[in-house]
């Protein structure tokens, strides 16, 4: 695969903004295009559904409040100043939604105290005892531990300066700018490595998300 | 090669159209290359699915436990579901967003079944109810009691024949009164003791007298 020509720099960018893509999708909503929103729930409901599962220990109630969360959150899209990111906006959205849904679960006297989990708010990648709930099978459990090992085998196997990009990219969540600074290459050159290093990853992850998800998107 | 097999590879996507995603994920198209990604991603399932692998991807490499995701195409078609049945945002006016934000946060309307609803109104209203009952009962009572005289209040004693034997049965002026009042309001109170009941109890006390 010929890899995309290093474009050259600030091409795509103003100067001095950092560049928020969930920013120009809720601008996009906004203005019309529900489609715009549906890629913010693809990018974000593994998230919000796991934050909510340290809430709420029984899964049926996790998906319908995380459901509920993403409606809330589009109804609530004109009211979003952009002064907070979107994530901590819809993390915020998530937790009270899940609150609610636990006082009015209270009230039900045919609701069983186990589908109560841990009301207290924690960052989705704390590690505690209470751990989120999910109703996942053997065979999903099987096929997400492939997912993971096939991540890190494409990582592990990708060039150095590829293997860079991408971390500093998705792990540190640095800008283009600040990689490009770091690794003395310019900003169309950082593009291209993360390119590149996603076409290498996507190409071994590719084939086991279509036995998982091959569910009309 | 058979249809199948081309219309798989004819649906594929470019280079050029991967690279779209990846720079639109990372906040880096603008104006028309942004808007030309934008229609990728409504035109093209595959684009979706991309898009996905490249989130999946990222939250892998950040939180492993963050890789199931079996579910997730179709949370996103429920939510589709959902999202179609809400009214778009770009109608939204400013008037409409008062309107929805007023709609939002003035008190719902309360179900007639709710709990908390029906059994407070239940409960005052009987409680209110029988205030009433005993009120009206009381000024009957008040106002019909007749006024006795000097000499009825005196009779205490009356003479009865037990066993062949003549004894005196006393009587209470305050009790006879009460029964009195009562033979002339029969009407409320049927709503109380039976006027017999008491009669017994006056005839039981009597003979307590007697001993």
């Amino acid at each position: 695969m010929t890899p995309p020509p290093d474009l050259p720099d600030n091409v795509h960018l103003p100067p001095a903004a950092e560049p928020d893509s969930d920013a120009m999708l809720v601008e996009r909503t906004l203005a019309g295009d529900q489609r715009a929103f549906e890629l913010l729930v693809i990018k974000y409901q593994r998230r919000i559904q796991r934050l909510i599962g340290r809430m709420v220990r029984d899964v049926d109630l996790v998906e319908d409040i995380a459901q509920e969360t993403f409606i809330r959150a589009y109804r609530a899209l004109p009211k979003f100043r952009g002064e907070a990111q979107f994530y901590t906006w819809l993390y915020r959205i998530a937790v009270n939604t899940a609150k609610k849904f636990l006082l009015e679960l209270k009230r039900d006297p045919t609701v069983s105290i186990g589908a109560f989990g841990n009301s207290d708010e924690e960052n989705e990648t704390f590690q505690s005892k209470n751990e989120p709930i999910s109703d996942d099978t053997p065979e999903t459990l099987f096929a997400a531990k492939e997912i993971a090992n096939a991540v890190n085998a494409a990582m592990l196997a990708l060039p150095e300066d590829l293997r860079q990009a991408i971390t500093l990219r998705e792990i540190d969540g640095l800008s283009y700018e600040d990689i490009a600074n770091l690794m003395a290459c310019p900003i169309g050159t950082v593009r291209s490595r993360i390119f590149r290093a996603r076409e290498a990853i996507s190409a071994k992850v590719g084939p086991l998300l279509e036995k998982q998800t091959g569910k009309r998107w | 090669m058979t249809n199948e097999h081309l219309k798989v590879l004819s649906s594929k996507l470019s280079e050029l159209q991967t690279a779209q995603i990846s720079d639109l994920a990372d906040g880096q198209l603008r104006g028309d290359a942004f808007a030309q990604a934008m229609a990728l991603m409504n035109d093209n399932s595959r684009a979706r699915k991309y898009w996905h692998s490249l989130h999946l991807v990222g939250d892998v490499l950040r939180a492993r436990e963050l890789v199931s995701c079996a579910k997730d195409a179709e949370f996103l078609n429920i939510f589709r579901a959902k999202l179609s049945l809400e009214s778009n945002l770009a109608d939204v006016t400013p008037a409409n967003l008062l309107t929805l934000h007023i709609a939002a946060h003035s008190p719902k309307s309360t179900p007639a079944n709710e709990s908390f609803f029906s059994w407070k109104w239940a409960a005052s209203l009987s409680a209110l109810a029988a205030s009433v009952v005993l009120a009206l009962n009381l000024i009957g009572t008040t106002v019909v009691a007749p006024t006795l005289t000097g000499s009825q209040l005196a009779q205490t004693t009356v003479p009865i024949s037990v066993d062949g034997q003549t004894a005196v049965m006393l009587r209470n002026p305050q009790l006879d009164a009460l029964i009195a009042a009562h033979s002339q309001v029969g009407g409320s109170s049927a709503f109380q003791m039976p006027s017999g009941f008491l009669r017994s109890a006056t005839f039981n006390a009597t003979a307590v007298g007697d001993r």
